[in-house]
């Protein structure tokens, strides 16, 4: 009997340690141990081991995308020189981004970049081409390491949710602060993970066409594009698998229930105007008016940045398809 | 002598019969080949709704099926028959204006300067106050401008002739599509360069019925009008100095056709693009059968380039499963092998015997 309740206490111990351990994990995230080696790509896709003896300390960060991930991090100090910003960073980062070396050029050339001397770029795919930087594989033998946003690799692989929450957790790795980066894509996954919840008991998922108007043509973005890949996470289901140029008649073909309308303010343009004027061009049309979606009026704007190589404005493209999606949701 | 010229007059006239049937054939058609899947029963109840407003039909007054059919697809069929038939009857004009048979509708520039007006329109926003259709009209400006522009530079230092006409539009198109590019360069903006490279490819897609309003009247007078110039078409080939001979001064004639041809590719610039190659293919194609006299070239061409890219727009249509391609690429991809045969078939010539 006494043996017994000795073992018991043993046992109770035992768990609690054991808990005490997991809630640590959680709170205190790993540490990295350099030298770290990072698996990034060439803008063909091809894949490029890199290898950081501690974090970097002058990064160039090109584009929206990686200059926000970064500064969400808190890793303004770490930045040498920014460029290519489509449009002016979040309020909340917008106190550090003041602190940068924030160039005139939007593609900085790549004699800038060598005065530069950074120890880390990172970009997108496109900008190691021929005729900006050249391969991204040279600038690392030179000793720069280069991370490309997973999602904007042209080898025509698909783009995914998952590919972007690598990104920043591996900025996470790179930069020592796991646990933020953490923090941020576990945000968006919990998110996710709330939808689908709210929305188990819907049997028919609303199907979906993700949409963009230029001036003479129609882009759909399908399954194998960030935003499509957003729309299925979220129990979408997308009804034109095409990613690429579609014509008027495979909107009305495809007739979903909703359909979410891309648009991208340029810095100098007034985003509402950008906005009004692209769901206009389905919403005001004759040829659209049979349509299930117009009809029922669940057509809704979505900003290009938040599903096209979104890095941390990921969370805002999950939230604003799911509110499209389930108008009925409520989310914190 | 005589009873040859009457038999090739009847197979001219057969000719012209045959193609007329041949194209409204084809508009009918056309318009049964698409992604949306919809019975060609119910293309034509549709038809026949809109156009005798048969009761029977009332169901397919509206709706889906409606909207494919007579806001989508009729009016592209109708604009591939108009701008087919201007870029194909322009082509030909110009082959003979400037007695090349390298020419086509864009010969004077007009393609690059059209270019340039879509870029800024797409870019910079220019023109926006022209409302939805605003890259059209800056491109449609573009082109007018540049094709101005040519024939007033060749008319300077002495009276423009062929070499100078062409000169010219080779150089104002230079200078054009270097701003373009300029322009392209400086935005940074990687949406808008995608835009103008598909725009530059052409389409005829989004054709709103009001657009047809437009573009095929001018289509069909400019086509009218040039048929009855054949004389003065067929002496340009002599070229200046036998018209002069023959009493005839050629200059201002010329300058007269420059405009309208302008006008008339400036409007299928507005509605479509620049669709190449058609209005270079078309008249060499006719030339092979019909030879080179404008009185029957002139509306073979029209007929045959209207025919032509009818079909070639069902193709970009149907080629690829739940989307299309611009007709631009279609076109050049289908109509340079058959000209390469056309040509090796057959010994070619170009102008005056045949």
């Amino acid at each position: 009997m006494r043996k017994k309740k000795h073992v018991t206490r043993v046992l109770a111990v035992l768990t609690s340690a054991s808990l005490l351990a997991a809630g640590s994990m959680t709170a205190f995230a790993a540490e990295t141990t350099y030298p770290v080696t990072v698996t990034t790509y060439g803008r063909d896709g091809s894949e490029l081991e890199t290898v950081y003896e501690k974090a970097p300390e002058k990064v160039l960060a090109v584009y929206q995308g990686c200059i926000e991930t970064l500064l969400a991090l808190g890793l303004e100090d770490h930045i040498v020189a920014a460029a290519g910003l489509d449009n002016a960073v979040p309020d909340d980062q917008t106190e550090a981004f003041e602190k940068l070396n924030y160039l005139d050029e939007f593609t900085p050339s790549l004699e800038t970049v060598t005065m530069l001397d950074p120890d880390m770029i990172f970009s997108w795919g496109s900008y190691f081409g021929e005729d900006t930087l050249g391969e991204a594989s040279d600038w690392i033998d030179k000793g720069v390491n280069t991370y490309i946003s997973s999602n904007t690799k042209s080898d025509g692989s698909d783009r995914t949710l998952e590919n972007e929450y690598t990104d920043i957790l591996n900025m996470g790795i790179i930069f020592n602060v796991q646990d933020k980066a953490e923090e941020i894509v576990n945000e968006m996954k919990d998110t996710i993970a709330s939808v689908l919840e709210q929305t188990a008991s819907i049997e028919e998922k609303p199907t979906v066409m993700v949409i963009e108007f230029g001036s003479t043509s129609i882009t759909n973005y399908g399954a194998s594009s960030l935003g499509g890949d957003m729309v299925q996470e979220l129990g979408g289901v997308l009804v034109n698998d095409v990613y690429g140029s579609i014509g008027q008649e495979d909107v009305i073909a495809g007739n979903p229930d909703v359909i979410f309308i891309v648009y991208m303010p340029y810095s100098g343009d007034d985003p509402e105007e950008v906005k009004n004027d692209r769901v206009s061009r389905l919403v005001d049309e004759e040829v659209y008016q049979s349509l299930n979606a117009v009809q029922n009026g669940r057509v809704y704007p979505i900003m290009l940045s938040e599903m096209y190589a979104s890095a941390t404005r990921t969370q805002d493209g999950i939230r604003t398809f799911a509110q499209g999606l389930y108008p009925d949701l409520t989310l914190e | 002598m005589k009873k040859r010229k009457i038999i090739q007059t009847s197979v001219f006239l057969t000719a012209l019969a045959v193609l007329l049937g041949l194209l409204v054939f084809s508009v009918l058609a056309s318009v049964a080949f698409g992604n949306a899947d919809i019975s060609i029963r119910e293309v034509y109840s549709v038809f026949l709704y809109e156009i005798f407003h048969i009761k029977r039909f009332e169901e397919f007054a509206s709706g889906p099926v409606h909207d494919v059919v007579w806001l989508i697809r009729f009016p592209r069929a109708m604009l591939g028959l108009s701008v087919g038939m201007g870029l194909s009857v322009c082509g030909a004009v110009m082959q003979a204006i400037v007695k090349n048979p390298l020419a086509d509708p864009y010969i004077l520039g007009i393609s690059s300067g059209a270019s340039l007006g879509a870029t800024m329109a797409i870019v910079l926003g220019v023109g926006s106050v022209f409302g939805g259709h605003f890259v059209g009209v800056t491109a449609f400006i573009g082109a007018m401008t540049t094709s101005f522009a040519v024939v007033f530079i060749a008319n300077m230092g002495g009276r423009a002739n062929a070499a100078k006409l062409i000169l010219a539009g080779m150089a104002i198109s230079s200078v054009c599509s270097a701003m373009s590019n300029f322009v392209l360069y400086l935005a940074h903006n990687k949406g808008a360069t995608e835009e103008v490279v598909q725009w530059t490819m052409g389409s005829l897609a989004n054709t709103k019925w009001s657009e047809i309003q437009v573009v095929l009247p001018i289509m069909l007078a400019g086509t009218v009008i040039f048929w009855s110039q054949f004389r003065s078409l067929n002496m340009m080939l002599l070229g200046d100095e036998t018209a002069i001979t023959l009493g005839t001064d050629l200059h201002r004639v010329r300058t007269v056709y420059l405009i309208l041809s302008s006008v008339m590719v400036g409007f299928a610039v507005y509605c479509a693009g620049t669709i190449g190659f058609v209005g270079l293919i078309v008249p060499h194609a006719v030339r092979m059968i019909s030879g080179t006299d404008h009185k029957k070239l002139i509306p073979l061409s029209a007929l045959v380039g209207a025919i032509f890219l009818i079909w070639a727009d069902v193709a970009c249509r149907v080629i690829l499963e739940n989307s299309e391609m611009p007709i631009g690429i279609f076109v050049s991809v289908i109509g340079a092998p058959c000209f390469i045969y056309l040509m090796v078939r057959r010994s070619y010539g170009f102008g005056g015997a045949r």
